[in-house]
């Protein structure tokens, strides 16, 4: 043990850079490891507590007023059915005002909004101020309001902020007083949006508000008798047994919210948690370029280890034990880094994921996740150390080195115009093992930020077109809006001559209702202009009364599919449509359907459409602004309004996210790059010293050296940067589609543009070039005296 | 009168160890002379080594300044001394250093490609030139692990040689070479200097010392003498066309059969007059 003890020590004093690196590594990875799955399963927990606190239950349905001659009298036959619904063990009903918020801070905020009294004793929230501080039973003056904290980042209000309250002529000016976690609908993702206000302002918004600004409403909270019955049975059985979702605004269960609120978090965790299994792969690879090239540089004084009796096993151990030592201290070195991390991630996704998060590391789950990569990391290294049972005491003692022949397709003659160039390749091609894994981990990297960039344009620009068509039936640039319909229905021929004498155009409708599909509330989209629609991955449009078409999601999630038949239903009336086509929607995160005009009426017959929005697909896309230009001249007065869609999502909080995250994948991209750098490098000074000298005494100056040892990494780094765009070429739609289903689109034509690959590439080949150029600062050092013989 | 291409004046170089300075080279004042094949002799740890590296460019020197072309080269930027290097000096070393994943012909192709006067077709062909000369043609395509020590060395001379050199610097060319070899390459370097090559090379090896024109003793970092012999292609029966045409195949006593074609009194009075003077310089 002792003599164990003796090697291990040597080992450390003598590859101290290797282990410095190693322990970088494994700091790095741990600092990720812990940061994201403590922020993922913090908020879990946090969120499912924070559901139970509030007192509200398993399914909750929003009932309005207009869908009912008598509400009072509903509301008690919707009580009788629910005390007599023999899955539901409570039943509350809480009276809430549902309104609407014109405009926050210059967003137009399209959603009805719910309001609850603050003292309901039926349902509890936690209240926060400014600072994030939890308040106890805060008093709320009059005009004053409490809203989620989502607020912060939908409309950039903080506490001490106004906005209005109602509709038209009718509003109320309140000031946000504080903030409140609501972990049901409290997520940024979600249009559905409750807030708090005092009892004082409920009953002057029902005095004084008309009934086109408001509207009474009641929220059924509904807790399940059996907690192993699954949500969706749950919501169906209560449909079945009440019919009561017939007649609500929208329903939605504790899962689905559960869902919501956790979407965010899981999406950009997930694309960390890949990025950071990425790391510990190339961590894994550098490790093992480690180990050989200490094995090599140690090669001598293994031989005479081996010569004085030592055997392979205890040498093998002994090199295990130092590197699993350095990977241990590397990861507790992480924890205490990662913690205050943990702290500004969540302040980040606070307001994102709408809930007040715990920021403290999640050590169970991080210790596992650490010791499988130790696990793997052990196996790696008894696979990487077993060549030294390969080494003879007379060959370690020769220093086990081999003349170079090579003979390679690739070798290029030595060019006098590109002298530096075909040099450095030269020297690349006869040594192509020592390049193997800056080629691996290029071609990883790129992999990944091919992958954000794409993602990234998808945030701006021509191509952010695609993230709308994921979203919405159809790809509009231009919308018409009035503020009264009757304007805008009475202008509608006018407006569209205008257009048609710029450009060829199709006008689109559309509206969003929920309504029951197989006995679950399920968002759907009407639209007088199937054909538009332009997301359909499978079958065909909706041309009937009787069709519809389905989110993939969706039709996996029902276990339907085209040519099977639903049935759709709205308060009493109930039809069956045949599904004839699967689009890839991430409307309602993935649950939503789309039928037409005719279909709807099916089931309202007497509906009577009016239109505040109409939708324009303009064909001459240069014209739009002209066009956009003519109409609000012409009608602004009227309240009638153009806008052009440019699609851009700007400052949300997807794009920066996004964004956000790329720049974490560039940052350890340029540390894992200028990592691999050093170790590939030491390597090779040490066999290439010689080479240095001969070619500084054949007149080469130390710049050039430096230009051609760089330019080696850049062509290491194409080879890999090549590598990188074939996988993402081939498994990015995958990629892509597997993050995208969590906001439940489960099909995209991925067709990358040309900078999200160039990019890359350039970005790392400067990477490598940068890096690879000041570490070989060394070869200054290099004297032709390596030449001489004393 | 002798041109001076290179001078060296009050040249020093010292080492600290453990505390106490070593002086290498003491005040050496030295004049090289254009077309001379000059030796440097002495025993081992004399400076002779450290002598060629100084006054060459490859080491700065404690003190004393080196001039070349009017000017002096021990305070020249490392990116003027690689100019020196690629296209006014040459170097051979004891250990055959050649480029291993470069063919010999790249080797010497390199450093001519350096100089832009040149076009690329110009180095090749006094490249092929070159490696006619030093029968090397069968071997150009080959890497220097796949030749013999001597192809390699003679590669490495070509390469040297490349960009016509005003100076050939030549450190012990022959000390990791059989007989043969040894035979081969300096005949090389006596060829070299017939056309013209001024060459100053380092030597403990008596056989190469013959082929100088000046022979220059050290002796604990000073110069102790030096003499003048007649340049050895002077001798009668030197023919380097028909000398250097050698077969790889040939025995290693072939040096030797070859050796003979010189006149052997003449030779022998040669090695007399070296050896005489070597041995009034305590070697």
């Amino acid at each position: 043990m002792r003599d164990l003890n003796l090697i291990i020590k040597g080992n450390f004093r003598k590859n101290k850079a290797a282990y410095i690196t190693v322990f970088i590594l494994m700091f790095i990875v741990s600092v990720c490891f812990v940061t994201v799955l403590s922020v993922v399963n913090n908020t879990k927990k946090h969120n499912q507590k924070a559901m139970e606190d509030t007192g509200l239950g398993d399914m909750l349905i929003w009932c309005g007023e207009y869908n009912f001659e008598n509400f009072e009298e509903a509301k008690t036959k919707f009580n009788e059915k629910l005390s007599d619904c023999n899955v539901i063990s409570e039943a509350k009903a809480i009276d809430v005002i549902e309104t609407y918020i014109p405009d926050i801070n210059g967003t137009d905020y399209g959603n009805t909004v719910f309001i609850i009294d603050y003292k309901s004793e039926q349902v509890s929230y936690k209240i926060y101020d400014k600072d994030d501080n939890l308040v106890t039973s805060p008093h709320l003056n009059k005009g004053e309001i409490i809203v989620p904290i989502s607020f912060k980042v939908l409309f950039d209000v903080n506490i001490g902020d106004t906005f209005a309250i109602g509709r038209g002529d009718d509003t109320l000016d309140v000031k946000i007083a504080y903030f409140f976690e609501d972990p049901y609908m409290g997520t940024y993702l979600m249009g559905i949006k409750t807030l708090l206000i005092s009892d004082e302002d409920i009953s002057y918004i029902k005095d004084n508000f008309g009934g086109y600004a408001y509207a009474n409403s009641v929220l059924y909270s509904l807790k399940k008798s059996d907690s192993k019955m699954k949500d969706i049975e749950f919501e169906k059985r209560v449909n079945r047994d009440t019919n009561i979702s017939a007649y609500a605004w929208i329903t939605i269960t504790k899962n689905e919210c559960s869902t919501y609120m956790m979407m965010m978090v899981n999406i950009f965790s997930g694309i960390l948690l890949g990025f950071i299994i990425m790391l510990v792969i190339i961590a894994i690879i550098v490790l093992g370029h480690n180990i050989s090239n200490s094995i090599e540089k140690d090669y001598v004084n293994y031989g005479i280890y081996k010569a004085i009796g030592i055997t392979n096993s205890k040498l093998k151990i002994s090199i295990m034990c130092g590197y699993i030592l350095t990977c241990i201290i590397g990861f507790i070195a992480g924890v205490p880094v990662a913690i205050p991390l943990i702290k500004v991630v969540n302040k980040i996704l606070r307001p994102v994921g709408g809930t007040y998060v715990e920021s403290k590391a999640d050590m169970v789950s991080s210790t596992l996740a650490m010791l499988l990569i130790l696990f793997f990391v052990g196996i790696y290294i008894m696979i990487k150390v077993a060549r030294i049972s390969r080494v003879t005491p007379v060959m370690a003692l020769n220093d086990g080195r081999k003349n170079v022949h090579f003979s390679s397709i690739l070798k290029l003659p030595v060019s006098k115009r590109f002298l530096n160039t075909s040099l450095a390749y030269r020297q690349l091609i006869s040594r192509k093992k020592q390049y193997i894994s800056a080629v691996i981990i290029t071609a990883f990297l790129v992999v990944f930020m091919v992958l954000i960039n794409q993602m990234l344009s998808w945030m701006s620009g021509g191509d952010a077109k695609i993230m709308t068509e994921l979203f919405e039936p159809v790809a509009y640039n231009m919308v018409v809006s009035g503020e009264k319909s009757e304007d805008l229905e009475a202008k509608k021929d006018e407006i569209n001559d205008l257009i048609a004498n710029e450009s060829e155009y199709k006008i689109i409708h559309a509206t969003n209702q929920y309504v029951l599909l197989d006995d679950s509330k399920i968002s759907c989209q009407i639209i007088d202009n199937p054909e538009a629609i332009g997301n359909i991955v499978k079958g065909r449009t909706c041309l009937y009364d009787n069709e519809i078409l389905m989110t993939e999601y969706l039709s996996k999630e029902l276990g339907v599919g085209i040519g099977d038949t639903v049935v759709v239903g709205d308060h009493e009336e109930k039809e069956d449509y045949i599904i004839t086509g699967l689009t890839a929607s991430g409307n309602d995160a993935g649950k939503s359907f789309i039928m037409n005009f005719d279909g709807y009426e099916r089931l309202a017959k007497d509906v009577e459409w009016t239109w505040r929005v109409a939708y324009y697909v303009v064909k001459d896309e240069d014209k739009v602004d002209d066009i956009v230009e003519l109409i609000n001249g012409k009608y602004g007065d009227l309240g009638i309004k153009a806008e052009r869609e440019d699609y851009d999502m700007g400052n949300n909080p997807i794009s920066v996210a996004v964004k956000g995250i790329s720049v974490v994948i560039y940052t350890l991209s340029a540390i894992f790059i200028m990592i691999t750098v050093i170790l590939v490098s030491g390597k090779m000074f040490e066999r290439e010293k010689k080479d240095y000298g001969i070619l500084k005494a054949c007149g080469f100056d130390v710049g050039k050296l430096r230009s051609q040892f760089a330019v080696r990494f850049m062509i290491a780094s194409f080879a890999g940067s090549l590598l990188g765009i074939i996988i993402a070429l081939l498994s990015g739609e995958k990629i892509i589609e597997m993050i995208f289903s969590m906001f439940g689109v489960m099909h995209i034509d991925l067709v990358f543009g040309a900078p999200a690959l160039i990019i890359p590439v350039c970005v790392v080949a400067l990477m490598f070039y940068v890096f690879a150029y000041l570490v070989s600062r060394r070869i200054k050092k290099v004297s032709t005296r390596v030449l001489v013989v004393e | 009168m002798k041109k001076t291409i290179l001078e060296a004046k009050n040249l020093c170089k010292s080492f600290a160890n453990e505390g106490t300075q070593v002086h290498i080279l003491n005040n050496i004042d030295l004049k090289l002379y254009e077309g001379d094949f000059t030796v440097v002799m002495g025993a081992s740890g004399s400076g002779k080594s450290t002598l060629l590296y100084n006054i060459s460019g490859m080491d700065k020197p404690s003190e004393g300044s080196v001039i070349f072309n009017d000017e002096d080269i021990t305070g020249l930027s490392e990116k003027k001394l690689a100019k020196l290097r690629a296209f006014s000096f040459g170097f051979v070393f004891q250990q055959i250093h050649l480029v291993n994943n470069l063919t010999l012909l790249e080797n010497t192709l390199v450093p001519g490609y350096m100089d832009k006067d040149k076009t690329k077709q110009q180095v090749q062909e006094r490249a092929d030139m070159l490696f006619e000369k030093m029968s090397l043609l069968d071997a150009k395509d080959r890497l220097p692990s796949q030749v013999s020590g001597g192809e390699a060395q003679r590669a490495a001379i070509a390469r040297a040689v490349i960009n016509e050199p005003a100076i050939l610097f030549a450190d012990e060319p022959t000390g990791a070479l059989n007989r043969s070899n040894t035979g081969k390459v300096l005949d090389l370097m006596s060829m070299l200097n017939k056309e013209g090559q001024s060459i100053l090379m380092v030597t403990h090896d008596i056989k190469a010392a013959l082929r100088a024109n000046r022979l220059i003793y050290i002796e604990d970092g000073k110069i102790g003498g030096e003499m003048e012999l007649k340049p050895y292609f002077e001798l009668t029966g030197f023919d380097m066309d028909s000398r250097f045409k050698v077969n790889d195949n040939e025995d290693k006593n072939s040096y030797q059969i070859r050796e003979k074609e010189i006149n052997k009194d003449e030779l022998k009075d040669r090695e007399a007059q070296v050896n005489s003077w070597l041995s009034s310089m305590n070697w």
